[in-house]
């Protein structure tokens, strides 16, 4: 009956020791690398072994270098909609700026529809005309609405859509703009 | 047969059934973890990965976030580069997107297009590309056009990203 035990416990031992393998099936990876914390950023890491002797007999020099590459989080109003009579604001913002001290992070608009102003287009091609404002200074095509210097973190801005004029019929009007951004 | 082997036996089968019963447990509870299946029917690029580094970030109303840096330095003459084309956390259940990397040129378009993404969940990034073409040494002026998508698969506003390539 000893034996009997003995074997039941050791068998017992024996898988509860697969247990923890078990609950590892589906585990996630955990991969830590300083080189993409920011998804761009190049670690570099130099050692020089110097000569130089102290009180022990021998000590080391290392030099640690860190090279952060230019990068920006932007965003862009992504939808607007116009009302009659009323203007409309919307947030361009820039968060987690990281560009050279004596270049900016700049953003300007577009968009394909212009021609001599900002318009929306119905369903048979008629126009509707609308204008874009920054800080109050009316925006023309490919002109600036944000501007953010090297050494600023974070910066908000409000942009401002007004209809002009009133729609021949009623119909979906629709443009769609496209902003540029580039560091300079 | 003996009592006690009996017994034994009983005892070593029903461990095996806990056993048995505890992995399945586990493999349950595991699936139960997936995350659901990408909504409106939308196929994602199979090269998008995790950005473990996007921290959670609510975009402001209306807005769309997109992520982008200034210049990347590749290899001569290979096709196969690393980026970042990342769709920030922060467009989470609001958006996802596509990114276009275009080689600006003297061509009646303006450009001649290196790498056209799949769609991009956010939270995620695609990190290795195959370009159309190897560059020569030197520097090169490009734009990743990047263009947001709603969750029912219509178009929003977009943005190009200016970017110098370095070709050594």
């Amino acid at each position: 009956m000893k034996h009997v035990i003995s074997l039941i416990l050791a068998t017992l031992l024996l898988l509860l020791c697969t247990f923890p393998a078990f609950a590892e099936i589906e585990g996630h990876l955990i991969e830590g690398d300083a080189s993409n914390k920011y998804g761009d950023v190049d670690v570099d890491v130099s050692y020089i072994w110097g000569n130089k002797l102290d009180a022990d007999g021998a000590s080391q020099e290392i030099d640690v270098s860190y090279n952060m590459s230019q990068y920006y989080e932007v965003y862009i109003p992504a939808e607007v909609t116009l009302k009659k009579g009323e203007e409309v604001s919307q947030e361009l913002s820039a968060k987690r700026v990281v560009v050279d001290r004596n270049k900016a992070l700049t953003v300007t608009v577009s968009s394909e529809n212009y021609e001599g102003g900002w318009s929306l287009l119905g369903s048979e091609g008629q126009k509707l005309r609308y204008s874009i404002k920054s800080n109050g200074v009316e925006v023309s095509d490919n002109g600036a609405v944000f501007n953010c210097p090297g050494g600023t973190s974070a910066k908000t801005e409000t942009i401002a859509f007004s209809l002009l004029g009133n729609p021949s019929y009623a119909d979906m009007y629709t443009d769609t703009l496209t902003f540029t951004i580039s560091v300079k | 047969m003996s009592k006690n082997l009996v017994i034994l036996i009983s005892i070593v089968a029903v461990i095996i059934a806990i056993a048995i019963c505890s992995v399945v447990l586990v493999l349950l509870l595991n699936k139960q973890e997936q995350p659901a299946p990408p909504s409106g029917g939308v196929i994602f690029d199979p090269d998008q990965e995790d950005d473990k580094n996007s921290p959670n970030q609510k975009p402001a109303a209306g807005g769309v976030a997109i992520s982008g840096f200034a210049q990347v330095t590749i290899p001569p003459n290979v096709t196969d580069i690393n980026v970042d084309f990342k769709n920030p956390i922060a467009n989470k259940d609001k958006y996802y997107m596509t990114f276009e990397l275009r080689l600006l040129n003297d061509s009646e378009q303006g450009y001649e297009v290196l790498y056209k993404s799949g769609n991009v969940e956010a939270g995620k990034a695609i990190k290795q590309i195959t370009i159309a073409h190897g560059l020569e040494a030197g520097e090169y002026d490009a734009i990743i056009h990047v263009q947001p998508y709603r969750m029912d698969g219509t178009s929003v506003n977009n943005a190009n990203l200016n970017l110098k390539i370095i070709a050594k």
